[in-house]
Parts: C-alpha cells; structure tokens; sequence
C-alpha cells in the first residue's frame, strides 16, 4: 500500500513543467532527463490505465459507470504501489453517482493544484488542441464543460469532467477537502525557486536546494524546447498547430486574444482571477 | 431447455441465450454451466479484491451496480443475478468477456486478450490497448480472405513438448461506426455494445476458423506522433512482458492462486513464438500500410528472437 499525490490542474497551465521539474530532481542525475518519460504519467483519465486496474474495459461502460469505477481503481493502485505515485489529472474534483469523490481521500498524500491565467491558458489550449480561441472560451466558461465525452467513439483518454475555469479551481482548492497546496504557473516563471521548493516540501520530499536549483535550469523552457526538437515529445497531439513546449511565458493572450473574448472570460471567472491575482 | 454452445473447445450449458456464441449440436456433457442464480453482494472468505471484484480460492465475484452480480466457479460455473430491469444484452458483454476469461484462465488455459486471425501458417494474434486497432484490423484481414480466430479473447494452450495451440473464441467483432465505415461495412441492424455508444457487435460467422491451431505470430500494437510506421522484432523478455500485459483479468490470478501457472505458462509461450511491436502514427489510421506490413512480416517463416 503506498499514496498518490495528484498533480492536478485546468488543461495548459504548467502540468507538464511541473512533471519535468519533479523527475529532474527525484531522479538527481546531472543532465536533463528525457521529457517522454515523465514522472506523474500517464495521465490519471488514461484509458488504458482504466482498463487495466478496474478489470473490465472502459468501453463496456457508461459514463456514469466509468466514473464509479475511477475511485476503486485508484484504491486498487495504491495498493499495488510500491512507492508513493505522482498523477496528472485534468478532471475537476467531482463525485460520482455512488457519491464517492473521484480522487479519494483515503489513498491521497498530497495534491498540487497548478493554476494559470485563464487568458493565456485559452490561446496555450487552442494552439494545443488546434481549435479556435473561440472553441476554448466556450469551453473555459461552461459550467458543464467536458472533454472527451465523444459519444462516437472513446478515446485514449477517458471522459473528463473540467467544469467551468473558475469551478475547476473551485472544486479542488475549495470543496475537495483534500490537502491541497495552490502554486501559480507566473510564479513558477518568476520566482522558481520559492515555487518548485512549495512543490517539493508539499510532496514531503526533503528540500536540497543544488538539487532544486539543478533541476529548476535541467527543466527550463529552452532545455524542453532543445529536446522537443531533437526527439518530439508524445503527449503533443498530432492536431497541434504549434510546439507542445510553444512560448513559456505569461501574457500571449495580449497579443493573440481577441478582446471580445477575452472580456467573456474576465466577466465569467472574474472572482476567482481576482481572487488568484489574475485581475 | 437450456442453449448449447461451443466455445474455445468447451462445451457450454446457458440458460441465457447468446447468439454470438457458435451452437454445438453434439450432446457430449457441459464443460461450462451458465445459469441464473442468487449471487451474495461480497464473499465472506475473500482473499483479494479489486474495483468490484473479489476472489477466493476457485471463487470470483464481480459486483457491477447497474447490470447484476457474477460469480464464477472452479472453472464449471457461471451464476448471474441481473439487477431489476434485466438486460440481457448488458449481462452477456460480462459474462462473454470478464466471466468467460475467468473460466479459462480456472481451468488453465491462458485468456489472452488480442485479435486474431488464421493463416496457412498458424494463428496470427494483435494484442495492445483499447483502441489500438485489434478489431478494426481482424476486419481488415477478413476483407482480404482470411478468417478470424478472436476478437478480444482467445485461449492458449501448451503441451508438454512445448507446441502452443489456439483455442478460438466466437465469431463477432466490435466495431466503431467510424472503423466500420472506413471497411466498406454497414451498421444497419446491428446491435449496439452501448445504447450511447457508434459502437456496434458485428457477426462473422462465415469468416470464423472455430479449429484449434498452431500459434504463428503475436504483434503488439502501439502508436505514436510521427508519421512512420515500425515493425520491430522482440527479444523474449518483451515477448514475455507482452504476454503478461495482455491477460485477461491478470489482476485476480493472485487471488485464484494462479499467480506461478501464469508465469510459467507465460515463459514456455514467449520462449518459443515469435513476436513483434507495430508502431503507427496515431492520426489518420492508415489502415491499409499497417495491414500491408504486417501481412509481410507473417507471411515469411518466422524464429522467435534469441
């Protein structure tokens, strides 16, 4: 029996960084370790992942089913874990049907929510996914918002509730009653030491600041985006107009979104990007 | 009167009807009985459990809310109590897949999860995960004449001079709407495996190989973002990887004290058939160059990687 920390966050918000800072300084090694073989992975709505810890396959199920059976393959995870997991997720944290919460509380060590400036998540979410700005803020600002909820066919990913931005964020910071320690992609950017040292004492690892220094500039935006040409990275989506590792920074959405969408997001989510200093 | 049917060359006794399984019209005595039952919710003497499933020594039980409970025993038995509607169609995608592997694996034979078709060769097997494309290629195979041998399921079996045999299963595969589209195959009539779900049970019993047969090739299928395809060979350790991966049910063998059979089982198959990983770019499905390539690779003699 061992615990999960969750790496959770809104799709785009620096999950992935998050990911190669920790397995640059879990693994310690000196170089820059290879970006398609990531820590936190795959990602927990993997459906593969699914199919193999719940004993029947996801596409035998409904929704509905799919999500009472996500707790139960966690639990079943964890229990067969020999050292503590590091999970990506993207889902909201939600309950299913049996009013269970999809990410339990018995199994959870820690969770790391990463959160990002709406704007610039719509234009990052929008060069990922290869759809309009447009597309993204319908998604961002729908209370229902969903992905990979394709009643045609399943995907490699499980379906996922998001919700709303500013519920996404609502639903782990808030109402999860989970352990949760909020760190903010622009101070990451800014500050990255205070930020990854958060990461790492959140986790309960021990604090070894040349360790965290290596592993803050072995995770750099130019070391990905060196190894991402050199090799590709395979959780960038064929349909991707741009780079998965793109620009790195805070502030595109000033000159890549519309002000008209922009200001739907602002009116939606204002009281949580105000709250997150985002306003 | 209950139905009889065949199935990986087990003789079976349902009182449920299942029209994907193939009849048997010889009266030799039921290897397997499908009955309807009372199921407990949990075993009292359980020694594992996973997401709804629970095992004890010749027991497994699958506990599934909104379709029924299973309870599978010494490799002879299957009781289902449905919850209330009943839906028939919901039980026998368990009892077809979960249940059926649980027996096999019960009575030692290894339910291996992969597509198969027959070739003048043996029995060429897919295995990878949901959604790599086993069935849409055994459809593939199919339109190009040859027969299948699986779906989703299939059972191996080793003699003691080593000789590894495929049991078939039945004749239907699980098609997308969009995979069935793109093989020239209309949905009209058929039956969905979900009422949500563009994914439908398609029959194909005039293109099933229902004889035992020799085991030629087994290729893993696996994708990736570039636009290239690889076929690469394997050395028998990832033969063997593939072979656990691809269980079914490996989680409870454990619990059914199976766990030193199917290693062993497992060892003796990947030390002597010959297997290899197929990687294709993940978008577009490029259908016919995978099918080309593999029908290359199977169709020339082939020795297992030292």
């Amino acid at each position: 029996m061992n615990f999960i920390n969750w790496l959770a966050s809104y799709p785009k918000s620096g999950n992935t960084w998050a990911r190669i800072f920790l397995t640059n300084y879990l693994n310690n090694t000196g170089r820059p370790l290879d970006i398609n073989r990531l820590e936190g992975g795959p990602i927990a709505s993997d459906r593969d992942l699914f199919d193999r810890w719940a004993g029947v396959e996801a596409s035998d199920l409904s929704f509905d089913d799919i999500d009472d059976f996500r707790p139960h393959v966690y639990r079943q995870m964890a229990l067969h874990i020999k050292h503590p997991l590091y999970l990506k997720v993207h889902d909201a944290c939600t309950r299913n049907s049996d009013g269970d919460m999809l990410f339990p509380r018995d199994v959870t060590s820690a969770v790391i929510y990463l959160i990002r400036n709406p704007l610039d998540v719509t234009v990052s979410y929008a060069h990922h996914m290869g759809r309009s700005m447009a597309q993204v803020v319908d998604l961002i600002c729908d209370m229902n918002g969903s992905v990979y909820e394709n009643p045609k066919r399943l995907s490699p990913q499980l379906p996922q509730k998001l919700l709303s931005w500013s519920a996404h964020v609502r639903s782990w910071v808030d109402d999860s009653g989970l352990p949760v320690t909020v760190v903010r992609y622009e101070d990451m950017l800014a500050q990255p030491e205070k930020a990854f040292e958060c990461i790492i004492r959140a986790l309960k690892l021990d604090v070894d600041p040349i360790r965290l220094s290596n592993a803050i500039a072995l995770s750099s935006f130019e070391a990905v985006r060196q190894q991402e040409r050199q090799t590709g990275f395979k959780e960038r989506p064929m349909r991707a107009d741009a780079p998965f590792f793109r620009q790195g920074r805070s502030g595109a959405w000033r000159e890549e979104l519309p002000q008209a969408l922009a200001d739907r997001i602002i009116e939606f989510n204002a009281d949580m990007m105000q709250r997150f200093g985002y306003l | 009167m209950p139905y009889s049917y065949k199935v990986f060359g087990l003789s079976v006794e349902s009182s449920i009807l299942c029209p994907e399984l193939l009849q048997n019209d010889v009266a030799d005595g039921a290897d397997i009985v499908i009955r309807f039952g009372e199921v407990p919710e949990a075993l009292e003497n359980a020694d594992d459990a996973g997401a709804r499933w629970q095992t004890a020594p010749g027991i497994y039980l699958l506990n599934l809310k909104r379709v029924g409970r299973f309870m599978v025993r010494a490799g002879r038995e299957i009781v289902i109590q449905p919850v209330e509607p009943m839906s028939e169609d919901s039980i026998r995608t368990f009892l077809l897949s979960t249940c059926l592997s649980i027996v096999l694996h019960q009575r030692k034979l290894f339910a291996l999860h992969v597509s198969g078709i027959h070739t003048e060769r043996g029995a060429v097997l897919f295995a990878g995960h949901s959604g790599a494309g086993k069935s849409t290629l055994v459809s593939a195979f199919l339109k190009r004449g040859f027969q299948m041998v699986s779906d989703d399921m299939l059972a191996l079996t080793v003699d003691e001079e080593d000789r590894v045999r495929v049991l078939p299963g039945f004749p239907q595969v699980k098609l997308w709407a969009d995979s069935a589209e793109a093989l020239g195959r209309s949905t009209e009539g058929l039956r969905r495996v979900l009422t949500k779900f563009d994914k439908f049970f398609a029959p194909t019993v005039d293109a099933f190989h229902p004889q035992s047969a020799s085991l030629h090739a087994i290729y893993l299928l696996g994708q990736h973002n570039s636009p290239e395809f690889s076929l690469e060979p394997l050395g028998q350790s990832d033969r063997f990887n593939g072979l656990l991966d691809n269980t079914w049910q490996k989680l409870t063998l454990a619990g059914l004290g199976l766990r030193e059979w199917h290693f062993m089982t497992a060892a003796r198959i990947a030390s002597h058939v010959y297997s290899a990983r197929v990687t294709r770019p993940q978008h577009p499905f490029r259908l016919a160059e995978m099918t080309d390539l593999i029908e290359m690779d199977f169709q020339r003699e082939l020795q297992p990687l030292v």
